[in-house]
């Protein structure tokens, strides 16, 4: 299991470390396009393995 | 993944097949809105623009972007922001949009619904939230404006990505509604005495682009969602149109695209109806009663 935030919430997904940013978005049926993932204090892209602390931030904002 | 100068990518853009660093996306960013400006002449030197500001992502960068060409083009910003009274959202934004007007040195002034129709949002749309979003729309059109007329700005320029421009195209499609898409582009030009043009600057700057914008370069931001914007028929819009961006990258661009090579005919084709004035309020109207009435009143709008 992994855990990861969103919205300030935490969340765990049944993954693991070395699975992908890519993996965890399909594994929670989330649009690429509608999110940034940060791991650590870096924007990540898809490849990149689930090692440190993953925040999900949604893009849509406002109204 | 990597940049094409070498360093490691922070975003991935399918539309155009290449990842970029931190740096060189950036610079994409700049280039892209300015070159918007430039081809659509949305500023001319010695103008006084208005910024749109509501503290989130959109006119943060829209702000930060204006102020910093005002360093280089001889042109003058302010910020104009409008407090609906929206309880648990605006408050909060209000405080970041200050912070950051008074890190970029700009003057800001603040309106609120409140004090300019006598009533808050939230009060006005008590047991009809789903008509939020058009009665808001309304009311902070006129807000705006009135303000850009107390600070007699040249234009208003506000917020609105590609994002959000891809969703109006298909929005008035869906609705049949042709003399709206008429009205649409990179500028509005005035129609009637006494309003204000309005300029997008960020038309052509995806959603998730803007959002990691300012990330990126510590602009702080407000990220809320408005508790109405779960009313409007943008959600589903914004829906189709992520999923169909996800399976053919590049899909917001082609709206868009699209319409603009199609907004001369509709131009000819829909001329802009010539305004008259409101029997209640005097301003300017396209019906007997203009919009900002009609919510008042708790009517319908037309």
């Amino acid at each position: 299991m992994i855990d990861y935030y969103i919205e300030g919430k935490k969340k765990k997904a049944g993954l693991k470390q070395t699975d992908t940013v890519e993996k965890l978005l399909k594994e929670l049926c989330m649009n690429p396009e509608t999110v940034l993932v940060k791991i650590g204090d870096e924007i990540v892209t898809k490849e990149k393995k689930l090692k440190g602390r993953i925040e999900i931030i949604p893009v849509f904002s406002g109204g | 993944m990597k940049c094409t100068c070498g360093r490691e990518a922070v975003i991935e853009l399918k539309y155009a097949s290449r990842a970029l660093c931190r740096r060189c996306f950036l610079d994409w960013v700049e280039k892209r809105i300015g070159k918007n400006i430039r081809a659509n002449a949305l500023v001319d030197t010695h103008e006084k623009i208005g910024v749109a500001f509501s503290g989130g992502k959109d006119s943060a960068l829209t702000l930060h972007y204006l102020v910093n060409m005002s360093k280089r083009v001889p042109f003058e910003v302010c910020a104009i922001t409008v407090d609906e009274g929206i309880k648990g959202y605006r408050k909060e934004s209000l405080a970041v949009g200050k912070k950051l007007c008074r890190s970029l040195g700009v003057e800001q002034k603040i309106v609120s619904f409140k004090e300019l129709f006598g009533s808050t949002l939230d009060k006005l749309v008590k047991n009809k939230q789903e008509r939020a979003c058009s009665f808001c729309g309304v009311l902070r059109r006129k807000a705006i404006n009135a303000a850009a007329l107390e600070l007699k700005v040249d234009k208003v320029a506000t917020g609105h990505n590609l994002d959000d421009e891809a969703q109006v195209v298909l929005m008035n499609y869906l609705r049949g509604d042709s003399a709206r898409l008429a009205r649409g582009g990179a500028k509005n030009e005035p129609v009637y005495p006494g309003l204000v043009p309005r300029i997008k600057p960020l038309r052509t700057t995806p959603e998730k682009e803007a959002l990691l914008y300012c990330m990126l370069k510590g602009i702080e931001v407000h990220n809320g969602v408005c508790p109405y914007a779960k009313y409007a028929m943008r959600n589903d819009i914004r829906n189709i149109l992520d999923d169909f961006e996800l399976k053919y990258p590049g899909t917001k661009f082609s709206v868009l695209h699209g319409y603009d090579r199609m907004l001369p005919c509709l131009k000819q084709g829909f001329k802009t109806e010539s305004l008259g004035a409101c029997l209640k309020c005097g301003e300017p109207a396209s019906g007997k009663i203009c919009k900002v009435c009609q919510v008042l009143s708790g009517d319908k709008i037309e």
